[in-house]
């Protein structure tokens, strides 16, 4: 069975519920009731989807137009190599995304892959927007040309890609996993290089309203991955023939290697940036690899370690609406300490 | 003495870290009952000796809609009398972390004896297991 390729099922079936009878493989009518839902935790996630709605057009960008003439030479590069990077990354989730929708038999995942192939078109769009804010257009062009040129990202691309594809060639249960555990890689793991260095000019004042549609970016990815690793669990507890050592150990293999990939760029990208440590940032994707192995219900695949940078984390109400502020100072939160000072213990 | 664990979970975090303190409990003189919140009779709270609230954290730091009615009414009922303790799973990458936990704070710092709160970041880990004895010193001291 999770050899057998999925057939993509017609629009509407009458006979069938409303309520599907199983993520892939399922009876299910096409109509979306989202108060008849054989997963009802689905409702909830769309509605946080929703509610992170924003476009990059509301985001003003002349402080960073100013701040950019302040940046080096090298931040200068670095940032017009991680954004096209990341555009080149976003670019191909738009249309995952659509494809897995055609093969989902549960009219609420369909939707909620509709949302997230959408908020991909926009993440996809701002990197667009924040370039036509800072460079002539030629200059952008050759940029995003770059982009499609660099070995090191070509490698890392190329490792998500094959999964991708072999999907869309062969569209087997067997093949929507790999594909579903490689999205976590792309969404979940390489993206983090560029969230450290945008968050990184933040904590020095410089490029936040950048930084602040980063912060955009990274919410949805967050919730991206927390659904995928949902549909993961689902999958395989649905499909108890997915349910293997060998596809565990896929997880733990293909995260590990995405893990080593990611060093590997943050090794040439992030290697010029005073002020973020490499070891140290290393340490962060083992830490963050460990996140994602624990969502999937898995143990961990690194040793257990605490956060080395907790100043990579999605922006709080008060930091966007005050960025003047010390809010992005680059130290560490205080959450390991117990403290007492409110009248109980907070451990 | 009587504890009552009440807890919400989506993935499966909150739930096992509620397991863990039910667990530890059990190794004490106080007796559990864990109970999801949708099964849970409001009336019976006021007679427990511990209460011990589990919740994870939704949207932007949000408590989960189904811990809402527990909520009004922790911030109505008179509990002065019954040890509390708040736990919570969720995500450091957000503002908020386990912000859910810190809302349940104001009701339950007024309305109960709140001794702790414990903040776990998604499925628990060694060093959240290592924090349990200092729980149960900080409920029962």
């Amino acid at each position: 069975m999770i050899e057998h390729p999925l057939k993509k099922i017609p629009l509407l079936n009458p006979s069938h519920p409303n309520k599907s009878t199983g993520i892939i493989n399922g009876q299910t009518s096409g109509i979306l009731n989202w108060n008849d839902l054989r997963y009802p935790q689905m409702y909830d996630l769309y509605q946080t989807l929703l509610s992170n709605f924003w476009k990059a057009h509301e985001i003003n960008m002349q402080d960073d137009v100013k701040a950019w003439g302040q940046l080096s030479d090298i931040e200068k590069d670095v940032f017009l190599r991680i954004n096209t990077q990341l555009a080149a990354l976003d670019s191909l989730q738009t249309p995952t995304m659509s494809e897995v929708m055609n093969y989902v038999t549960d009219s609420s995942f369909k939707a909620i892959f509709a949302v997230i192939s959408q908020q991909e078109a926009v993440h996809n769009e701002s990197y667009s927007y924040i370039l036509s804010s800072l460079i002539p257009t030629d200059e952008q062009n050759a940029r995003f040309n770059e982009a499609k040129n660099d070995p090191i990202v070509n490698k890392r691309n190329q490792f998500i890609l094959d999964y991708y594809q072999q999907f869309k060639d062969d569209p087997t249960p067997l093949n929507l996993f790999k594909l579903a555990i490689s999205s976590i890689n792309l969404e979940g793991i390489y993206f983090y290089s560029g969230f450290a260095f945008f968050y990184h000019l933040a904590t020095h004042q410089k490029m936040l309203k950048t930084s602040t549609m980063i912060s955009y970016i990274q919410r949805d990815e967050m919730q991206h991955a927390y659904f995928i690793s949902q549909f993961v669990r689902i999958l395989m507890s649905e499909q108890p023939e997915l349910n293997t050592e060998a596809n565990i150990q896929f997880i733990y293999d293909t995260i590990k290697q995405a893990v080593e990939l990611e060093k590997e760029w943050a090794a040439v990208i992030l290697k010029d940036i005073e002020g973020i440590n490499l070891e140290e940032f290393n340490l962060y994707l083992e830490y963050l690899a460990n996140k994602r192995f624990r969502q999937l219900g898995l143990d961990n695949g690194y040793p257990e370690r605490d956060n080395p940078m907790p100043w990579i984390h999605v922006f709080s109400d008060e930091m966007m609406n005050d960025t003047k502020s010390d809010f992005f100072e680059q130290k560490s939160r205080t959450y390991t300490k117990v403290s007492s000072s409110n009248g109980f213990d907070e451990l | 003495m009587r504890a009552c664990l009440i807890y919400t979970s989506i993935t499966g975090n909150t739930k096992a870290v509620m397991e863990m303190i039910y667990d530890a409990l059990n190794q004490s003189d106080i007796t559990p009952q864990l109970i999801h919140v949708r099964d849970l009779a409001f009336e019976t709270l006021p007679s427990y000796d511990y209460l011990i609230v589990g919740t994870y954290t939704f949207g932007n730091g949000d408590v989960p809609r189904e811990m809402m009615p527990l909520y009004h009414y922790l911030s109505q009922t008179d509990l002065r009398h019954v040890r509390s303790a708040i736990i919570g799973t969720g995500d450091r990458f957000y503002p908020y972390f386990c912000g859910a936990v810190d809302r349940f704070v104001e009701p339950m710092q007024q309305q109960s004896d709140l001794r702790v709160t414990l903040k776990v970041e998604l499925y628990p880990e060694q060093k959240d297991r290592d924090k349990l004895p200092r729980l149960i010193a900080s409920l029962t001291k």
